[in-house]
């Protein structure tokens, strides 16, 4: 089948500072070239992705948007190496998906914290560096240095039980970062949140990441936090998931209430709404 | 007693962390029972003057209590020993059959049925044998008899517990990369902790109960289980209740011993 | 790919051969080595020694052949005999199951309407739990066997009885207590007395905890037949055989296979329960409810 059929209806490159102008496949962390996902095999076979490519460039914030079932989720996980393609390849970094996963190149942020609620706050931080292998002390200055970031220095000490949702996921953050992976996969971590939490967090995130410079692909259901948050937006169509367009978000950073109630921004999110609808239909 | 529902259990013990005014005002509705139904029962007995074949009063159960505690020390001992004995024996094959059973997938799917299926066996009934294997005169007899008994419960709550991880959390740790005996000590392990404590409290009340019934069987002539046969045997029947009294105690402060253990190495409770 | 039941069958099938294995085969190594640990005076854990009807580790076959020759010298057959004590002991089973079921679910149901008297009352349940009321046992059965117009047999049922209520009690409490609110909610909504509540919202609800605590019970009641056995002062049933052949040492096979009977006892029981569950669960999920 056709590769992805939306390049005519992406606006032209105008970049927040610092991206490179035009999008380089070598210059690409994560290359995903013609994906296909199947489940199951007959008749009963679902097709969750079909001949999905798309280049993300390094230190950009790229979203994954569409309906249920438009196998987002899907994506992010093949590029994880959770799920393997039917079809296609992942590279991350030049390293096969795999490659990338066992040589820990990325930290993932699911829908749920899924925190230990054995451990405290600074130790389920510590997890991956426990994993690989760093000493104590090292561990806990650095799980320290995450929690700062977070701005959850205070809770080090609690069980995940004792937080809220926002601050968990905020947890969960820290600990997919503690490693400083060059690539940060996020599954709708916002998800479960109540509106004004979700609009805080993602001034958070929009912190973090522009004081680490990683990659981030983020999924989300959401059209204004796609908006708000990313770069670079890709509109994927409802099962089986092709890319239906890609929407260049020329916003400046640091992004604040002002740029949510911005023209330009009510433009693009309608522009991703219209796009989405159209799919709807079509 | 199979102890096989005891899966369940833990969420509901767990959860439970009182303050001490907590745990007071919970003892106290109990207590006032407890002294209720003292009072009750003595003047039940002396009123309506019932044969102490079918129940002496509290006060000769008690006044035999103290005045024979020295050998009523020894008994329960005796009977005790054993008890504790194959318990840990019985609970630590249990746990490391489990975790072998975790590795690999055929034994999980043939363990799990036979440890249900045997705990519906009544193993008390196997005590003669091992009396003839290890001479009655020996604690491993009793041990033994004890350790087959917790085994099961502890094998069947090991194997479930480790399986019992969240999807997300495994997924968690596949994304990490973890190696395969780093994901079973940091996520199988924790998440099996209540599972695994929920049945050791039941092997600690089965325990004490195998090692008295074992005693039923014939052994040491001192030992409490035998003391109760020959007690009822004599019709000294306030005594056979101080003994059945003493082992209560016994099997008390074995419970509580692994319920406080439960505490202070599980403290998170159920909040996940 | 072998799946689902058969794949069960068959492990469970692989899992019993090994144990079979393990059984011969220790018997084997224990008569080739002398009984002593290879190269040592060390005494093996359990020594095989004896033969014939005195033989304290017997081929399993030996053990089923036992089964169709007389136990005493000439005269009845140990199957034969055997299936008449374990009728003995099946009649206390029953009656011991049954009556405690019963008990229980009375206590639940008491317990689930009387917050009074749960609270002054649970706190023992569960602290029965954790102590051995089974050295009652004794005691138990000589003052029932006191009473002149009951049978012999019905203090060991009693014990059973004793033993099978308590599981059955907090499964019934815990089962009337899982109807979801919202129905709960609606069944206040429509005035209904305690009674109609009763049986058609929160039994029917607490079925499956039902089966759980019934379950629990079989295995219960079998162990406390056999104990009462023991503990009373004739021999009958299936464990006042085991205790009998227990006391002297050259009845060894007929010990063993005793002991197979009350194991069977016990599996059998608890099948029985698990049957009903199955068949009582079926309807339930083809109505709809």
């Amino acid at each position: 089948m056709t590769t992805s059929e939306g390049s005519a209806t992406s606006t032209t490159p105008d970049r927040a500072a610092g991206e490179p102008s035009t999008p380089d496949a070598d210059r690409a962390l994560v290359s995903v070239r013609e994906v296909t996902k199947r489940f199951g095999d007959g008749s009963d076979a679902v097709t969750a992705l079909r001949d999905v490519s798309i280049d993300v460039p390094s230190r950009s914030f790229w979203s994954l948007i569409g309906p249920s079932g438009c196998g987002k989720s899907t994506l992010l996980r093949v590029m994880g190496d959770l799920i393997e393609p039917t079809a296609g390849a992942v590279t991350v970094g030049g390293k096969t998906a795999a490659e990338a996963r066992r040589s820990r190149d990325y930290g993932m942020v699911f829908q749920k914290p899924t925190l230990f609620n054995w451990r405290t706050v600074r130790r389920n931080v510590e997890l991956p560096l426990e994993i690989l292998g760093m000493n104590r002390d090292e561990r806990r200055r650095r799980a320290d240095e995450m929690l700062q970031l977070v701005e959850l220095g205070e809770f080090a000490t609690k069980r995940p039980g004792q937080l809220s949702g926002g601050m968990q996921q905020r947890v969960a953050i820290a600990r997919a970062l503690s490693f400083e992976p060059s690539l940060l996969l996020m599954d709708e971590p916002f998800g479960a949140l109540d509106e004004i939490t979700r609009e805080r967090m993602n001034d958070e995130l929009l912190r973090i990441w522009q004081r680490l410079q990683t990659t981030v692909v983020f999924v989300t259901h959401s059209i204004p936090e796609a908006v708000f948050l990313s770069s670079h937006i890709v509109v994927m169509s409802p099962r089986p998931g092709r890319v239906l367009a890609e929407i260049d978000v020329d916003l400046p950073y640091p992004r604040d209430e002002e740029t949510r109630e911005s023209p330009r921004y009510f433009e693009l999110v309608t522009e991703v709404r219209e796009t989405l609808r159209q799919a709807q239909q079509g | 007693m199979s102890a096989t529902a005891q899966v369940t259990a833990p969420v509901a013990s767990t959860g439970r962390r009182a303050t001490l005014q907590g745990a007071a005002s919970r003892m106290v509705p109990a207590a006032l029972t407890a002294l209720l139904v003292l009072v009750l029962w003595e003047a039940i007995v002396r009123g309506f003057a019932i044969r102490p074949i079918f129940l002496p009063t509290p006060s000769a159960i008690a006044m035999t209590f103290v005045r024979e505690l020295g050998r009523l020390g020894e008994a329960v001992w005796i009977t005790g020993r054993a008890a504790l004995l194959g318990f840990v024996l019985g609970a630590g094959a249990g746990f490391v059959t489990g975790a072998l059973a975790a590795r690999w997938q055929w034994m999980r799917e043939g363990l799990l049925p036979m440890g249900v299926a045997f705990g519906a066996i009544p193993i008390v009934a196997t005590a003669p044998i091992f009396n003839l294997w290890f001479s009655s005169l020996s604690v491993w007899s009793n041990a033994s008899v004890v350790a087959l008994v917790v085994f099961f419960p502890m094998l069947v709550n090991t194997i479930t517990g480790l399986s019992a991880t969240d999807d997300g959390h495994e997924e968690l740790m596949h994304s990490l990369a973890a190696p395969r005996h780093q994901t079973f000590t940091k996520l199988m392990i924790p998440t099996s902790l209540p599972f695994v404590f929920g049945a050791l409290r039941v092997g600690a009340a089965l325990a004490v109960i195998a090692a008295v019934v074992a005693d039923f069987f014939g052994g040491f002539r001192s030992s409490a289980g035998f003391f109760i046969k020959t007690l009822m045997a004599t019709a000294d029947y306030t005594g056979a209740w101080a003994t059945v009294a003493a082992l209560c105690l016994f099997g008390l402060a074995l419970y509580g011993s692994v319920a406080l253990a439960e505490r202070t190495l599980t403290p998170w409770g159920d909040d996940g | 790919m072998i799946t689902g039941r058969r794949r069960t069958a068959l492990n469970v099938l692989g899992v019993l051969v090994v144990l079979v294995a393990l059984w011969e085969g220790y018997r084997a190594a224990a008569l080739a080595l002398g009984n002593t640990w290879p190269g040592s005076q060390l005494g093996l854990p359990i020594v095989v020694r004896g033969s014939g009807n005195a033989d304290q580790f017997p081929h399993l076959w030996d053990i089923v052949a036992a089964f169709g020759r007389p136990y005493r010298g000439g005269g009845e057959l140990l199957g034969t005999f055997l299936l008449s004590e374990l009728a003995y002991t099946m009649r206390e089973v029953a009656v011991g199951f049954v009556l405690g079921v019963l008990l229980g679910f009375l206590l639940g149901v008491l317990f689930r309407h009387s917050p009074l008297a749960e609270k002054g009352l649970m706190p023992y349940v569960i602290a029965s739990q954790t102590v051995p009321f089974i050295a009652f046992a004794p005691i138990l059965v000589v003052s029932v066997n006191q009473v002149d117009f009951l049978p012999v047999w019905m203090g060991v049922a009693v014990l059973s009885m004793y033993l099978v209520f308590f599981p059955m009690t907090i499964n019934t409490l815990r089962g009337l207590r899982a109807a979801p609110a919202t129905a709960e909610e609606l069944m206040r909504s429509y005035a209904v007395s305690w009674w109609t509540r009763l049986w058609k919202l929160r039994v029917p609800a607490a079925v499956p905890f039902l089966f759980v605590g019934m379950k629990i019970g079989a295995t219960a009641a079998v162990v406390g037949a056999i104990v009462g056995e023991i503990s009373a002062p004739s021999s009958a049933g299936i464990g006042g055989a085991i205790f009998a052949f227990g006391r002297v040492s050259n009845n060894a096979l007929q010990l063993f296979a005793t002991t197979v009977v009350a194991g069977l006892l016990g599996v059998v029981t608890y099948l029985v329960v698990v049957l009903l569950e199955r068949s009582v669960l079926r309807v339930y999920e083809g109505s709809g409810s």
